[in-house]
C-alpha cells in the first residue's frame, strides 16, 4: 500500500511538473505584452524598458521559468500587474469562493442524485423509473448557464425572492452570502445529479445481482437493511472515481456560472487576467486547477483502492482510475 | 443469471418499446435541427444579421413570428442560423479532436514501451485542463472566433480519445488476427491501418455520438463568455450573452435556450439510442 501511494504521489508530481511547463510556455506564446499593459498607455519607451527589466522579461524562457517555479515553491507568488495586490491574496479569495460553490454543488448533485438513482433502481421497470429518466434526460440537456438565466428572470426580477448573484463574503455577511449562492448551486448541480442518478441506478442494478445479495436476502434480512449495510457502500465504490471527475468539471462549469452570477470566484479571475495578461495570477491559477484536478483523483484513486484492494495491482499498471 | 419468467421477458420488452421511443424521439429532434439548420438561408425569413429600425424588441407575431432582439433583429432567423452554426462547430470539433486522439491512441497503443507511458503523461497533463481554460488560452493566442471554439473543443477531447482508443488497440493487439498477421510478417503500418483500426471503428462512432451534445454544450458555453464569433454573426451562446442585458424580456433567453436544449437532448437520445445498439451493457464509460 505504501509503495503504491508513494507511486502515485511521485507520478503526480511529474505530472504536475510537466503541467507548469505547459502553462508556462503556453503564457509567453500568448501576443500582447505585459509590460506594455502595466506601464500603461502613455508610458514611453524607457519606462516600459525599466519595467520589463523588473519583471525580468529579458531573461531567456528556461530562466524564467527556473525562477518562477523557485519562487512558487517557496510561497512566493508576487504580485498583480494590475491591481498590485498580493497573487495569494487575489487567488485565496477567488479560490475559496468557487471551492464553497463546489462545495454547496456537490452536495446538491449528490443529496438529488444519489436517492433518485436509488429508487429508479429499486422500482425499475415502474413509472417511478421512467420519471426519473424523463428527469435525467431534461437536466443533462439544459445548459447550466441558460438554466441560470431563466432561474433569475424568475425569482430575481419576477419574483425577487432570490438575489441575482452577489459578492457578500461568508465571515461578513453569511446569510447574504448563502442566499447568494442558491441560484447558482441550482444551475450549476441539476445536470451532475441527473448524471449520479443514471450511474447510481445503474452501479445499484448491477449490485443487486451479486451473490452476498442474495445471500442476504435468503438470511432474511430487510431490504432497508441490506441496502444500508452493503448496497450502498458497494454502489459508493462504483461512484468514486466518477465523483472525483465531476469535482474536476465543477470547477470549470463554475468559470462560466459565476459570469452568470457575478460571483467573485476563481473562474472569472482566469477570464479577467487572461484578458489584462496579469501573468503572476494567471499562472498561478492554471497551475492550481491543475494541481486540484490531480490531486482530486489522486484521493480518488487511494480512496478506491483502500475500499477494494484488488483494483491497486490495476490502478499501478494503468496509472490512475480514468 | 436468474430465470426470465414471463412477466420479466414482458418489462423487458416494454423496456425495448420505451428505449426506441427516446431513439426516435432523439433522431426526429435532431434531424428537424439539422434539417433547419441546413436550410436556415431558404427558412430564414430575414437576414441574420439585418437589423430593422423602429422595430426593437418586438414581441411574438406578426412580420416577425418570434419577435426581435434590441437591435431589431429577427429572433427565429438568427435562431435558425446560429442552430447550423452551433452543429457545424461541434462536429467539427469533436471530429477534429478525436480523430487525430484516435490515431495517437491506436498507434501507442499498439506500439506499447516508452513511447506509450510518455505520451499517457502527457494525456494526464492534458486531462487536467478545464476545457474553458483551453478556449481562453487559444483565443489569447489566435482571437476570438469559430475557429478559436473548434480548436478548443478537439484540444479537450484529444486526449481522452486517445485514452480511448489506446485502451482498445492494447486489447486488440493481443488478439489472434493481429498476432497471426505479425507472425506472417506483415508490416505493423498495415496491420494498424488494415486490422486494428477497423475493429476499434464501433468505439469510436460510439464516443463521437456520446461527445458531440457536449460538444455543442461547450460551444455555446464558449461563445456565451464572448469567445466565439465575433457579432453580429449569430451563435447561441452570443445570443443568450446579449439576453442578460435584457433579463426583463425573458423571450430573448427563452428562444435561442430552448432550441439549444432541444439540440443537446435530441443529441443525447440519439446518442444512447446508438450506443444500446451497440453496445447493449447498462453503462458504457463517457470520453469526458
Amino acid at each position: 500500500m505504501t509503495r503504491f501511494v508513494l507511486g502515485r504521489v511521485a507520478q503526480m508530481a511529474v505530472t504536475l511538473l510537466g503541467a507548469s511547463v505547459v502553462v508556462f510556455t503556453v503564457l509567453r506564446l500568448m501576443p500582447g505584452d505585459p509590460a506594455l499593459v502595466y506601464a500603461g498607455p502613455f508610458a514611453g519607451s524607457d519606462v516600459v524598458e525599466a519595467v520589463r527589466d523588473r519583471m525580468g522579461l529579458h531573461d531567456p524562457l528556461p530562466v524564467q521559468y527556473l525562477l518562477w517555479l523557485k519562487a512558487f515553491v517557496t510561497g512566493d507568488l508576487g504580485v498583480s500587474s494590475i491591481s498590485g495586490l498580493p497573487v495569494s491574496q487575489l487567488v485565496g479569495s477567488a479560490l475559496a469562493q468557487t471551492a464553497l460553490l463546489t462545495l454547496t454543488t456537490s452536495l446538491l448533485a449528490i443529496g438529488v442524485g444519489v436517492p433518485l438513482g436509488l429508487l429508479a433502481a429499486l422500482r425499475k421497470g415502474t413509472w417511478a423509473d421512467r420519471l426519473v429518466a424523463g428527469f435525467n434526460t431534461v437536466a443533462l440537456g439544459v445548459p447550466n448557464f441558460w438554466l441560470g438565466l431563466i432561474l433569475v428572470i424568475v425569482f430575481a426580477i419576477n419574483f425577487s425572492i432570490l438575489p441575482a448573484g452577489g459578492s457578500a463574503k461568508l465571515t461578513e455577511d453569511p446569510l447574504g452570502a448563502l442566499t447568494s449562492l442558491v441560484l447558482p448551486t441550482i444551475a450549476l448541480g441539476l445536470a451532475p445529479a441527473a448524471m449520479l442518478a443514471r450511474l447510481t441506478r445503474g452501479a445499484v442494478i448491477e449490485v443487486m445481482h451479486e451473490d452476498f445479495m442474495t445471500m442476504a436476502a435468503a438470511k432474511g434480512m430487510s431490504i432497508g437493511f441490506v441496502i444500508r449495510r452493503s448496497l450502498l457502500r458497494h454502489v459508493f465504490l462504483n461512484l468514486l472515481p466518477v465523483l472525483a471527475i465531476l469535482v474536476g468539471s465543477l470547477l470549470t462549469g463554475a468559470a462560466i456560472i459565476e459570469s452568470v452570477f457575478t460571483l467573485p470566484g476563481a473562474g472569472r479571475l482566469i477570464i479577467e487576467s487572461t484578458r489584462q495578461r496579469d501573468y503572476a495570477v494567471l499562472q498561478t491559477l492554471l497551475v492550481i486547477f491543475v494541481a486540484v484536478f490531480l490531486l482530486v483523483t489522486f484521493v480518488a484513486d487511494i480512496l478506491y483502492s483502500v475500499l477494494d484492494p484488488r483494483v491497486r495491482g490495476h490502478l499501478m499498471r494503468e496509472g490512475g482510475v480514468r | 443469471m436468474s430465470v426470465i419468467t414471463a412477466p420479466r421477458l414482458l418489462s423487458r420488452m416494454r423496456r425495448r418499446e420505451h428505449r426506441r421511443v427516446a431513439l426516435v424521439t432523439g433522431l426526429v429532434l435532431v434531424l428537424g435541427l439539422c434539417a433547419a439548420g441546413l436550410l436556415a438561408p431558404l427558412l430564414a425569413p430575414h437576414s441574420p444579421v439585418a437589423q430593422y429600425p423602429g422595430e426593437e424588441l418586438r414581441g411574438y407575431g406578426g412580420r416577425f413570428l418570434l419577435g426581435t432582439d434590441d437591435l431589431g433583429r429577427d429572433t427565429l432567423s438568427r435562431t435558425l442560423y446560429a442552430c447550423r452554426a452551433a452543429l457545424l462547430v461541434g462536429l467539427l470539433g469533436v471530429g477534429i479532436g478525436a480523430t487525430v486522439g484516435s490515431l495517437i491512441g491506436l498507434v501507442i497503443g499498439y506500439v506499447g514501451g516508452r513511447l506509450d507511458s510518455f505520451v499517457m503523461r502527457l494525456t494526464d497533463i492534458g486531462i487536467g485542463f478545464p476545457v474553458v481554460i483551453v478556449g481562453i488560452v487559444v483565443v489569447a493566442i489566435g482571437g476570438p472566433g469559430p475557429q478559436a471554439v473548434i480548436i478548443a473543443i478537439a484540444l479537450y477531447y484529444l486526449p481522452a480519445f486517445v485514452r480511448i482508443l489506446r485502451g482498445s488497440a492494447l486489447q486488440l493487439r493481443a488478439r489472434p488476427f493481429v498476432e497471426a498477421a505479425a507472425s506472417m510478417g506483415v508490416k505493423d503500418r498495415v496491420i494498424v491501418l488494415r486490422h486494428v483500426l477497423p475493429n476499434a471503428l464501433p468505439l469510436f462512432v460510439l464516443q463521437v455520438g456520446l461527445a458531440l451534445p457536449d460538444a455543442v454544450l461547450l460551444d455555446a458555453g464558449l461563445s456565451f463568455i464572448g469567445l466565439g464569433a465575433p457579432p453580429p454573426s449569430p451563435t447561441l451562446g452570443d445570443m443568450l450573452s446579449q439576453a442578460r442585458s435584457y433579463l426583463d424580456v425573458p423571450r430573448l433567453a427563452i428562444v435561442p435556450g430552448l432550441a439549444l436544449c432541444l439540440l443537446v437532448i435530441g443529441l443525447n437520445l440519439l446518442a444512447d439510442g446508438v450506443r444500446d445498439v451497440l453496445d447493449p451493457r447498462e453503462s458504457s464509460e463517457r470520453a469526458r
